[in-house]
């Protein structure tokens, strides 16, 4: 597998080295290709009923809208023998996102494939539907840095707690909720667990929530997610080509971040299980659960 | 996989002494010695000895021995020197005659600061092209970063040569990578050549005697890098009196002290400096500041003993050291340690011999106490170099060099002991790697038609054992996006497991056209075994080196160059135009979204492929009188082709930049005031830039069409400084002392150092770019001293 890259010593050494130096924030003349890539954003699961994947363009790199909306596509899952149509929303404001509202209930482990037709254009990409292991429980504790008061403001972090599947290319993703709100919407905020070096009965660090951000008898939601190595290294290069991009430290050049669609299309498609589990949050002691 | 026994070592000493031979050749006749300093009798390497009627010269050694065969008569001999005045001898042949010649400095002699005499047409006369040395007054001259005077900014200067960039004494040579200088230090290999994430260079100018860069027509005596060799070596110290030189500057304070330790027969020298910007820190009222650590510091050492007029050893080492530190959170240390014990020896009047054993070091350990994310990493890599190199010279025309040595790479990646989650394994350890390299070279060089045409011909012979302890892996290949381990095994100490020869020709070629013009030409083949994985762009000091093995091949490169040299102005000009092609095989580089650092399955995140470099050098220098001044000018490309990156389509390297322009100029005011002038030209440098972006889930992630198939902005800089010495030409004073004043980057322009994309910390979601750069202008100021 792709182990998770070290991207913490360059980014400390960058803090030391912006010390010396500056940053300008500059307007370059970059080749515009804007609308050449489909970008697909397409996450399946067996947990809600309705289902959706989104089909935007690439845009402008200094366009600071998203892509735009791609319609009238054709937008299939299929296991090999049942085919799941996915249908674009009429509502304006959902333009691009065909939705399904069946699939869910019928996953079963084993290969999903995606076909997407758009113009004159075919775009394909496949996934494994893989079990996820059952949360145990929900914790919070005082967040490290607070507690020794290296930081001023006051975090929780929240840990998961279960037992991992017997396998060795087993890898999770885990979302947090606060009163059904999601709070780890982007890439870079989701808490990716990689099999390497996994222990059998995990305790984990998902998330920090700031101190405002939360209240006693607030209710707690982890969701974890299965998801392939792939989508794994998606994120893992999500977050170093995002956070590393210009590190005069960083090792690797920048790159596009890897995909599983075919035809030069961009973003992913992922089936996943997904398994959930809730706790009131309480003000916890210095000590950690 | 079979195993085999070393037996390296008997083999080696075996050769050695069959190469030995017992007696002096009869016929003609020799002039032999060692050049030193007029007053301080520290050797001169590299200082050139010449008869003007035969055209023909040598160069001193690395012991400042010299030897030439003459037939009976009188001669002239004229011996020089940059930055010291030529020195004419008349002798009479009719027999071997050893003599010692001293000369005299430049700027002794004419008690004002000069860089001058240049060796008289020594570059119309080798037959090695692509030969540069730089004097060590002309490096104090150039305008300095920060008043640090830094030996590789000059060598920056250069054509042919490209530096990476402000804040950066990388340097990149004929399209090949940073890694791929064979960087000496006394003969011992220096890894990392940097100090302060590479702003300063490792190399103390007041330790450093003499350096000499070679792009191409390399002797087969150098081996194990592909691109040039910048050989570098240390003061030897005054063998008549005490010395003390030093300086104190905005950042970091300099002291050396040399001498006799017995007058006329042995001497050392001790040199060190410090930056000290944390102990102002400490001052701080800011208790994070006050805790933060930025500084480094580096030792030489030589001792240097003439045991009788055919011994002499020389032992020197080096060791630095840079030592960050934040808050007592994260601490990053690093630094080289060298050691060189040479025993030079002069056999007969026509053959010696340098016996060397050499070591070196390099290391680097990160840390990071912060809780749940804390962290330790320490990695090195270390070499014992045994060395034996031999000088015949069999008759007037000819001299035979050849010579044997062996290398033990040891190579620890390290062990990476982690916290990050409980739920982890909290260490990884990097597999190790060791390798023998031996290699075996012999080179003649021969003069035809009297010398006008000159012919240097030989080759190396070089095998790589890979042996452990360490590990080795298998891979499936077959997605060539990723590399899928299927089967480890550990390699045990003492067997030898893959095994790499190689065989590299070297060929000069002179035709003298005149008194003052040449022609030369050269092929060269060089083999890399140990090579490094990092980005041209990086300025991380953490360097991740990695050697051939089952799955990386050894890099190859043939060179072909040509050049037309001449000299102005009895000779006090110096012009050439040198043209090359580079043909590079094995090149490595890293993958999309590859992962090195820390990585035990690095070689999974490389891909090999074919690389090729060609261009045109041309160069205008003056090295006397009260204007001197050197200007450099190269066009260049520099393409890879690696089937699984870039779509298998050609892209340039990093460090590819079509027009490199470089003048520096210095001019001598008065006895005690002089300015200097630099000014430096070359095109942006290859990047990768985004054509779009794409959103998904509520981010956005940059869109890339080619692998460096950007430009950042062209990089341009004026630096000045003036040199003031207070009391210049009032009778011979023993202190003296010199301020410097520099302005780097007097026009304050912006040359990127990177460029970065990513969202605005503002305003998230938002799309920016921007540049990284040391600001300017820098002012540095500097009090040097000696007595």
């Amino acid at each position: 597998m792709n182990p998770n890259k070290n991207i913490l010593p360059g980014t400390l050494l960058l803090t030391a080295l912006l010390s010396a130096g500056c940053e300008k924030e500059v307007i370059l003349d970059l080749p515009d290709q804007q609308g050449k890539y489909l970008v697909v954003e397409g996450n399946i699961d067996d947990l809600q009923a309705i289902q959706w994947i989104r089909l935007t363009t690439s845009s402008s790199y200094y366009d600071v809208t998203a892509g735009l909306p791609v319609s009238n596509a054709s937008v299939t899952v299929t296991d090999g023998t049942v085919e799941f149509s996915f249908q674009e929303s009429l509502v304006d404001s959902l333009k691009g996102y065909y939705f399904n509202y069946n699939i869910s209930s019928n996953l079963t482990r084993g290969m999903y494939y995606l076909r997407i037709s758009t113009g004159d254009k075919r775009y394909t990409a496949q996934s494994e539907f893989r079990p996820v292991p059952r949360i145990d429980s929900v914790t919070a504790a005082l967040n490290f840095f607070t507690g020794m008061g290296i930081i001023d403001e006051t975090y929780y972090d929240i840990y998961v707690h279960f037992r991992d599947i017997p396998g060795n290319d087993n890898h999770y993703l885990v979302n947090t909720y606060i009163n059904n709100t999601l709070q780890t919407f982007r890439p870079t905020q989701k808490k990716l667990i990689g099999n390497e070096g996994l222990f059998d009965n995990v305790s984990l660090s998902v998330s920090s929530i700031h101190g405002e951000d939360i209240k006693s008898g607030d209710m707690l939601t982890l969701e974890m997610r299965s998801i392939s190595r792939e989508k794994y290294n998606f994120y893992t290069d999500f977050l170093y080509q995002t956070r590393m991009s210009g590190n005069p430290f960083a090792g690797a050049p920048p790159a596009n971040i890897p995909t599983n669609l075919s035809e030069g299309a961009m973003g992913f498609f992922q089936v996943s299980a997904v398994s959930t589990a809730q706790a009131r949050f309480r003000h916890p002691s210095p000590d950690r659960n | 996989m079979i195993g085999k026994k070393v037996f390296l070592i008997p083999l080696y000493l075996l050769l050695t002494a069959f190469f030995i031979p017992q007696g002096s050749i009869a016929g003609e006749y020799t002039v032999s010695g060692i050049v030193t300093d007029a007053e301080t009798g520290q050797i001169l390497a590299g200082a050139t000895v010449f008869i003007p009627e035969f055209q023909y010269g040598v160069i001193t050694d690395s012991a400042g021995y010299f030897k030439l065969s003459i037939p009976a008569g009188e001669y002239i001999i004229v011996f020089s020197f940059l930055g010291y005045d030529s020195h004419e001898k008349t002798i009479v042949s009719g027999s071997d005659i050893t003599m010692d010649v001293s000369l005299t400095s430049a700027s002794f002699s004419l008690n004002e600061v000069v860089v001058s005499a240049q060796a008289a047409s020594s570059n119309i006369e080798r037959s090695g092209m692509g030969m540069m040395n730089v004097s060590i007054e002309t490096i104090n001259k150039i305008p300095s970063f920060l008043g640090e005077t830094d030996v590789l900014r000059a060598v920056q200067l250069l054509p042919g040569v490209q530096w990476a960039g402000d804040g950066n004494t990388g340097f990149f040579v004929r399209g090949g990578e940073a890694d791929q200088n064979l960087v000496l230090f006394d003969d011992a290999v220096v890894y990392n050549s940097s100090h302060l994430f590479n702003f300063f260079s490792v190399f103390n100018p007041d330790a450093v005697e003499d350096l000499k860069l070679y792009k191409g027509g390399i002797s087969p005596s150098y081996g194990g890098r592909l691109s040039s060799v910048l050989d570098i070596s240390m003061r030897s110290g005054n063998m008549e009196r005490y010395e003390i030189n030093g300086g104190i500057g905005i950042i970091s304070s300099r002291l050396s002290v040399e001498g006799p330790v017995r007058k006329g027969r042995s001497s050392f020298m001790l040199a060190g400096r410090r930056t000290y910007a944390d102990m102002f820190l400490r001052l701080s009222p800011d208790e994070n500041r006050r805790n933060t650590r930025l500084y480094f510091y580096d030792l030489n050492i030589k001792v240097n003993y003439v045991l009788d007029e055919k011994n002499r050893i020389f032992l020197s080492g080096y060791h630095g050291r840079d030592h960050t530190a934040f808050s007592e959170m994260f601490g990053f240390d690093w630094g080289n340690s060298t050691g060189s014990l040479r025993w030079n020896r002069m056999f007969t009047s026509r053959f010696s011999g340098n016996f060397s054993i050499l070591l070196s070091n390099y290391q680097f350990n990160i840390t990071g106490d912060i809780g749940p994310a804390s962290f330790n990493w320490q990695s090195f890599i270390n070499n014992i170099n045994l060395k034996t190199d031999f000088s015949f010279l069999y008759n007037d025309n000819s001299t035979l060099s050849f010579g044997i040595n062996s290398i033990l790479h040891m190579l620890d990646p390290g062990t990476i002991s982690a916290g990050i989650e409980e739920a982890y394994a909290t260490e990884k350890e990097l597999p190790a790697g060791n390798a023998l390299e031996h290699g075996v070279y012999l080179n003649n060089e021969q003069g035809f038609f009297d010398n006008l045409l000159l012919l240097t011909y030989g080759a190396r012979g070089s095998v790589f054992q890979v042996t452990g302890p360490g590990k080795q892996f298998i891979y499936n290949k077959t997605d060539p996006t990723h590399w899928e381990v299927i089967n480890s095994f550990p390699l045990e100490r003492g067997k030898i497991y893959d095994v790499f020869y190689g065989f590299e020709p070297r060929v000069s070629l002179r035709l003298s056209l005149g008194a003052n013009s040449s022609f030369k030409t050269s092929y060269n083949r060089m083999i890399q075994y140990v090579q490094q994985a990092q980005s041209a762009q990086s300025v991380a000091p953490y360097d991740v080196w990695y050697m051939s093995s089952n799955n990386i091949p050894p890099q190859v490169a043939d060179q072909v160059a040509a050049g037309y040299f001449r000299n102005f102005l009895s000779d006090r000009v110096e012009a050439s135009i040198e043209v090359y092609y580079k043909d590079l095989g094995n090149i490595s580089d890293v993958i999309d979204n590859g992962d090195i650092l820390g990585n035990e399955l690095l070689e999974s995140q490389l891909r090999i492929g074919d690389g090729w470099s060609y261009g045109a050098e041309f160069l205008i220098r003056k090295d006397e009188g009260r204007f001197t001044g050197i200007a450099g000018y190269t066009w260049t490309r520099t393409r890879r082709k690696i089937d699984e990156i870039n779509d298998g389509k050609p892209y340039y390297a990093p460090n590819d930049r079509k027009h490199d322009f470089s003048l520096y100029g210095g001019y001598t005011v008065s006895g005690a005031l002089s300015m200097s002038l630099n000014f430096i030209f070359s095109s942006g440098r290859a990047v990768t830039l985004p054509v779009g972006k794409l959103y998904y889930q509520g981010a956005f992630a940059p869109i890339y069409s080619g692998r460096n198939s950007g430009r950042l902005p062209d990089y341009h800089r004026l630096d000045m400084s003036f040199t003031l010495t207070p009391g210049r030409g009032e009778g011979n004073r023993r202190f003296t002392s010199t301020w410097n004043f520099s302005l780097f980057n007097i026009y304050g322009r912006i040359n990127p150092i990177s460029v970065s994309f990513a969202e605005s910390s503002d305003s998230p979601g938002i799309p920016r770019s921007s540049f990284f750069y040391i600001p300017g202008p820098i002012p540095g100021i500097t009090w040097n001293f000696n007595f």
